[in-house]
């Protein structure tokens, strides 16, 4: 479960989160709806303990996140997996070595951890590029890989920062289905875009931020 | 399990941050190779020379020699009173012509000269053993102290210049050695810190999306210091085979030339694995090091 109360964000003399009060339930799927610059990934980043609320509270599966040390935001990101807009993987390694770092670092055991690695990779449509370093993959591969990494320890909590932008029609298809199935099992899943057509497929919870504002759909 | 996975990345980090920087990590390699056989050297000639000056200690001997016109019932209270030193073991009484003999034993043409030899000129003597727990230089030269007062006892010889000399040497072994060898761990620490925190800087971008998984300062440090550990350990490992090469091909055939005695010997295991241990302490105390410079890398 996710909740902010009253955040508020600004760069220097820039505000770019105003009061903004959200609440995704355990297991539900949430898509942030907004144009560019409006906030989202900003959102995003301070959910993830990346950077720091200037007011309100951050809360993630019953943990005060606002203003957490370093070590505590590290215990708090084993349980969630985020997917960048820039993948932020490593490209100087195979797709395979990229997704199982999720599961070392979560302390996953090697039994299960070669399980998750199978279904998200036969999910993904990835088998095929395994062993390929990931400096070698298309824009959309390594996007996939990124998903991929970030779905493969079954997160508490997934975030998702416009997931689909460089995916192909099937690609996103496959992705969507990937969240509603991690939904299913529990996982709580908060993504964002700027795409109308994107949104759409999430009627259940869509919100749109923005003027720094949230707006209910 | 967890362990055993977090092994495993750990090694295969090493590995790809060893190959992939390979130039880096064979100067580092090469580098505390080089200072660890340099204090390897100094420490198998410290070695050495202690053995050598330990084997002349339990061969000391001390010669008292006597007044000439010391009577036999004197020279019996004597030998009494050197008797009564817990540090002599023994006394052996060399008269004049006992002495002649002995020399002529050693060197037999000098037998014309011997015969001019009067009783001032190779007087006789005691030759005291020493008791075991007394055989060392410091012992020898205390008790030759005490006897010098004593009547009757005109010079007191035991070689102490030479063994002097030794053990002068010995304690420059030691303190050349380990100038020389805190000089060059300093430099080998250094490198070896900088070629981590080079590597470091190189997986910048990698740490970042480590931090962004969820891995701790620990998780990420890992791989790091085992490359610090890694190195040194490879770098004594390396200073050891060259070591024994030099030792085989120089060091043993000079102590066979000119040591006649005593057989020069290499670095025991014991020894072996201190420079393994100290190898590895070293490529430690480099990794910290950079991993604490560059904390927020």
């Amino acid at each position: 479960m996710i909740k902010l109360f009253h955040v508020y964000k600004h760069y220097d003399t820039q505000s770019v989160l105003d009061d903004v009060t959200l609440v995704v339930k355990k297991g539900d799927i949430c898509c942030i709806v907004g144009p560019n610059g409006s906030g989202k990934s900003t959102l995003l980043k301070l959910i993830f303990g990346q950077e720091n609320p200037d007011r309100g509270q951050i809360i993630i599966n019953n943990k005060n996140v606002t203003h957490m040390s370093q070590w505590a935001i590290s215990s708090i990101r084993q349980r969630m997996g985020f997917i960048f807009e820039d993948c932020q993987l490593i490209l100087r390694k195979t797709v395979i070595q990229n997704i199982s770092l999720a599961l070392t670092i979560a302390g996953t055991p090697l039994k299960q951890g070669r399980q998750n690695i199978d279904r998200v990779l036969a999910t993904l449509e990835l088998e095929h590029k395994k062993n390929d370093a990931v400096s070698t993959l298309a824009a959309g591969e390594k996007q996939r890989v990124s998903i991929a990494r970030a779905a493969v320890s079954d997160p508490l909590v997934l975030l998702a920062d416009e997931p689909t932008g460089p995916l192909d029609s099937t690609a996103t298809a496959k992705v969507f289905a990937l969240f509603r199935s991690m939904s299913m099992r529990g996982t709580t899943v908060l993504l964002t875009t700027q795409n109308q057509d994107v949104a759409a497929k999430f009627p259940q919870h869509r919100v749109m931020l923005n003027h720094r504002k949230i707006i209910p759909q | 399990m967890k362990q055993m996975r977090y092994l495993i990345y750990c090694l295969s980090e090493t590995r790809d941050n060893v190959f992939d920087y390979r130039g880096l990590s064979i100067v580092a390699l090469v580098t505390s190779a080089l200072s660890m056989l340099c204090v390897g050297l100094f420490f198998l000639i410290y070695v050495n020379l202690h053995e050598i000056v330990q084997a002349f200690e339990e061969e000391i001997r001390i010669n008292l020699y006597l007044d000439e016109h010391l009577t036999a019932d004197q020279r019996l209270a004597l030998e009494q009173v050197i008797l009564s030193y817990p540090e002599v073991n023994n006394t052996e009484f060399v008269s004049h012509l006992d002495a002649i003999e002995a020399y002529l034993e050693q060197y037999p043409t000098e037998k014309l000269l011997m015969t001019s030899l009067d009783e001032k000129t190779l007087p006789a003597s005691f030759v005291i053993g020493l008791a075991p727990a007394y055989q060392t230089i410091s012992s020898v030269t205390a008790l030759a102290k005490k006897l010098e007062n004593v009547d009757g006892i005109t010079d007191i010889q035991y070689g102490e210049k030479w063994i002097q000399t030794l053990w002068w040497g010995n304690y420059l072994m030691i303190l050349i050695g380990s100038v020389v060898g805190a000089t060059l761990t300093l430099a080998s620490i250094t490198i070896v810190a900088n070629t981590i925190r080079l590597t470091l800087f190189n997986r910048k971008h990698d740490i970042g999306i480590l931090r962004m998984l969820g891995a701790t300062e620990a998780f990420i440090k890992g791989p790091f210091l085992i490359e610090g550990v890694a190195l040194g350990t490879l770098g004594a490992g390396l200073s050891l085979i060259l070591l024994k090469i030099i030792f085989e091909l120089v060091i043993y055939r000079i102590g066979e030339a000119f040591i006649q005695k005593h057989t020069i010997i290499f670095l025991s295991p014991t020894a072996l694995v201190g420079v393994i241990v100290c190898g590895a302490s070293l490529g430690f105390a480099g990794a910290m090091l950079s991993l604490k410079q560059t904390r927020k890398a």
